[in-house]
């Protein structure tokens, strides 16, 4: 009887204190939740992001999620959740987007490249953002020229907000220069020039890493070059938002250029290969020139991907002419919902593109930041010695155009790289070339002439 | 018997069901949405004939693409069926090699399409791809980057599934097992040779399954894009175009469903008229005395 008792008692004490325990514990959980301020009522936002795994802004985006949740948690700031759906590549992503900006089911934060943005505003369904910038004047300020960029739409809406400045020419490698006794080129014909001679010094296998497989990036980053430094004519047709025709004296002249680059600078598999493999060769040191954007400077000095020591051996310069790619990224837009939500998705977008935002691209990314306002840190620079540097060179730019992906409709990009193949091989001229991405282009379901 | 009309209206139920919602519905709302202009970001507009006329008339990648899926439809139902056939033959024979075969031939069978499109993307690589490395060190020079040559490159995409013909060999030898053995006895014991059993008895009678799968592999050939967008996604030009890639870029690069689909209904019409015409050629169904 007495045991009895004793198990009772015993098991009701045991029972109050798991009681008092979790009471305890969900009091100090709630008390924890508990705002501390009038804050409007939490928002759930929908976003889509390619930046996931191997991209190179992963960790950047990675970190833009855990601060912006860390900030907005309901403690110090408004509670915003954020779902995020995420898309295996950037193709991916704007394909999807496409079809969604139709069906007025896209994520409330988007990016609107590759007439996303173009078929949202025709459907009215992008949020026009300058009411939420004009309130602010610091964020106004921090957006420098790019608050003008993303109002360039027919009614003058804000409807994307630019996140980065893409500012592109090219790396090379600095002993092949040496050895090939050459220095980085003023003009075209110095460029020219240049191949020649690392041809014949046999210091690489290759001059130049070229490839016309993806959208062939490092190929069309030269062919813009040769294009936007030709003149106020090639000039104004590489600042064109979709070009309607690719046949004009400029364009064909850079396409005989790349074709000669193709077929006698190059490494045999630049037709059909991919940025990895154009990346590669020259990270092995077995070409002297990629063009590319300062995002690929930490691959200089990572082990798993170059030798060690290749960064110290890796310059920076212009492209002829001075020229280089610089246009701001399309950046960030909201797609119409309830107020909390746009509210709620423009927060985001602020957090990201603020001066903070931007030092956190340019760090984790590579990205340059959209003024010159936002200040590189010491130990960033000491690391990444060739942005400090192309930083400077673009003081002394005299052509800025843009890429040939921003210029091109999606029907005409996409042909690139299976007409450069016919190019290489002399079953396509330039001109036949030219006259194709026009018919190309035509069939493109954003095309107006 | 009312029971049992019953029970095959319920068992026939879930998947007429399935099939009107999954197939039939959307089948219709392909063909009647290939008479209109319709792209993305707007309504479909009814424009009749307009999108079937423009692909005929004036679509210089449609014809392409249309020739290329000819030509494969016609090497797949000739030479792939020829050589599954034919391995077949000589894996009857049961010779101590036959299961080791059998598997090893099925391997490129089993093994995703991506996987094998990568593969060959990477033995075919110019610079460092196994093929190039060893014809140059047998001395052949010039070697062609082969998916990107405009020569070489509808060859080269060809030779990624035509002689991996397991399917073909499986059901044939499948088939092959329903033959009396008193037949193949009989033809042994009056002189008949190997080839000749092969030729004149083994042949005829497979007739339906060599039909059956020649339907099989000729229709593949309107489903085929794995491996094309692995490799060359069409290029150089057109030259490795089929339809299936090219409702693909029509749909989802140009946006312009109504093309896509009326691409889409032709090429249901041809799979008919290729699943016809086999049938004819091949009568299948029938004995060979009906034939």
């Amino acid at each position: 009887m007495m045991r009895k008792s004793f198990r009772s008692l015993t098991a009701i004490l045991m029972a109050g204190c798991m009681t008092a325990g979790i009471a305890g514990g969900a009091v100090s959980v709630f008390a924890a939740e508990e705002p501390k301020g009038d804050f409007p009522e939490p928002v759930e936002l929908t976003i889509a992001t390619f930046r996931v795994g191997t991209h190179n802004a992963a960790a950047a985006e990675e970190r833009y999620f855990r601060e912006f949740q860390e900030k907005y948690n309901g403690i110090d700031n408004q509670k915003i959740t954020l779902k995020i759906e995420e898309m295996p590549s950037d193709e991916e992503y704007y394909k999807q987007m496409k079809i969604r900006a139709t069906s007025n089911d896209l994520p409330d934060v988007f990016e609107g490249n590759g007439g996303v943005l173009e078929m949202a505003i025709k459907n009215g369904i992008a949020v026009d953002m300058s009411s939420y910038v004009d309130a602010d004047e610091q964020y106004k300020k921090e957006l420098g020229a790019a608050y003008d960029y993303g109002k360039e739409w027919e009614d003058g809406g804000l409807y994307n907000i630019s996140y980065g400045l893409q500012a592109i020419g090219y790396f090379y490698n600095k002993e092949m220069y040496e050895a090939a006794g050459i220095t980085p080129a003023k003009t075209w014909d110095e460029w020219m020039s240049n191949l020649e001679k690392l041809k014949e010094s046999g210091v690489c296998k290759a001059p130049v890493s070229m490839m016309t497989g993806e959208n062939g990036w490092t190929t069309n980053l030269i062919l813009a070059s040769k294009i936007g430094t030709n003149g106020e004519t090639g000039n104004t047709f590489m600042n064109t938002k979709y070009v309607d025709t690719y046949q004009t004296p400029e364009f064909i002249d850079g396409l005989t250029m790349v074709q000669k680059m193709l077929q006698e600078y190059s490494l045999p598999d630049a037709v059909g290969s991919d940025y990895a493999t154009a990346a590669n060769h020259f990270l092995n040191e077995e070409t002297a020139i990629i063009a590319n954007g300062p995002w690929m400077t930490p691959d200089f000095a990572n082990p798993d991907k170059a030798p060690e020591g290749f960064a110290d051996k890796v310059g920076i310069a212009l492209f002829p002419e001075n020229g280089a790619v610089s246009q701001y990224e399309r950046g960030y837009s909201i797609a119409k919902s309830d107020k909390a939500h746009e509210d709620a998705a423009f927060k985001f977008i602020q957090f990201k593109t603020s001066e903070y935002g931007q030092s956190i691209h340019l760090e984790e990314a590579g990205v340059l930041p959209l003024t010159s306002d936002v200040e590189m840190s010491e130990e960033y620079k000491v690391e990444n010695p060739l942005v400090v540097e192309f930083v400077g060179l673009l003081d002394s730019i005299s052509y800025k155009y843009q890429t040939i992906d921003t210029i091109s409709y999606a029907t005409a990009l996409n042909a690139f790289p299976t007409l450069y193949p016919e190019l290489v091989q002399g079953s396509l001229t330039p001109e036949d070339m030219a006259k194709q991405l026009d018919e190309l282009a035509a069939k493109d379901a954003l095309y107006e002439k | 018997m009312k029971v049992k009309k019953k029970f095959l209206i319920l068992f026939l139920l879930p998947a007429t069901t399935a099939f009107i919602f999954v197939y039939a519905i959307p089948l219709v709302m392909l063909a009647g949405t290939s008479f209109t202009d319709w792209r993305v970001g707007s309504a479909p507009i009814f424009n009749g004939l307009s999108n079937y006329i423009k692909l005929f008339t004036e679509d210089r990648q449609f014809i392409s693409a249309g020739l290329n899926t000819i030509v494969w439809i016609l090497l797949q139902s000739t030479v792939h069926v020829g050589i599954g056939v034919a391995v077949a033959l000589v894996l009857a024979r049961k010779k101590f090699y036959w299961k080791f075969v059998r598997t090893v031939y099925m391997l490129p069978n089993i093994i995703s399409s991506a996987a094998v499109g990568m593969m060959f993307v990477m033995l075919l690589n110019p610079s460092f791809g196994a093929v190039n490395a060893l014809l140059g060190a047998l001395g052949f020079e010039n070697l062609p980057n082969w998916f990107m040559d405009p020569g070489t490159a509808f060859g080269t995409v060809t030779i990624t599934w035509l002689p991996f013909a397991a399917t073909v060999t499986i059901l044939v030898m499948a088939e092959m097992t329903s033959i009396d053995e008193g037949i193949l006895e009989a033809a042994k014991i009056d002189g008949a040779k190997e080839w000749q059993i092969n030729w004149y008895i083994i042949l005829p009678l497979m007739k339906n399954i060599i039909g059956t799968t020649t339907i099989l592999a000729a229709t593949s050939m309107l489903q085929k894009l794995d491996i094309i967008m692995m490799t060359t996604k069409g290029g150089p030009g057109d030259r490795t175009l089929n339809l299936p890639a090219y409702v693909y870029q029509t749909a989802f690069t140009s946006n312009n469903f109504g093309i896509a689909n009326s691409i889409g209904v032709i090429m249901i019409i041809a799979g008919l008229i290729v699943v016809g015409m086999i049938n004819r050629i091949y009568k299948i169904g029938k004995s060979s005395e009906e034939a």
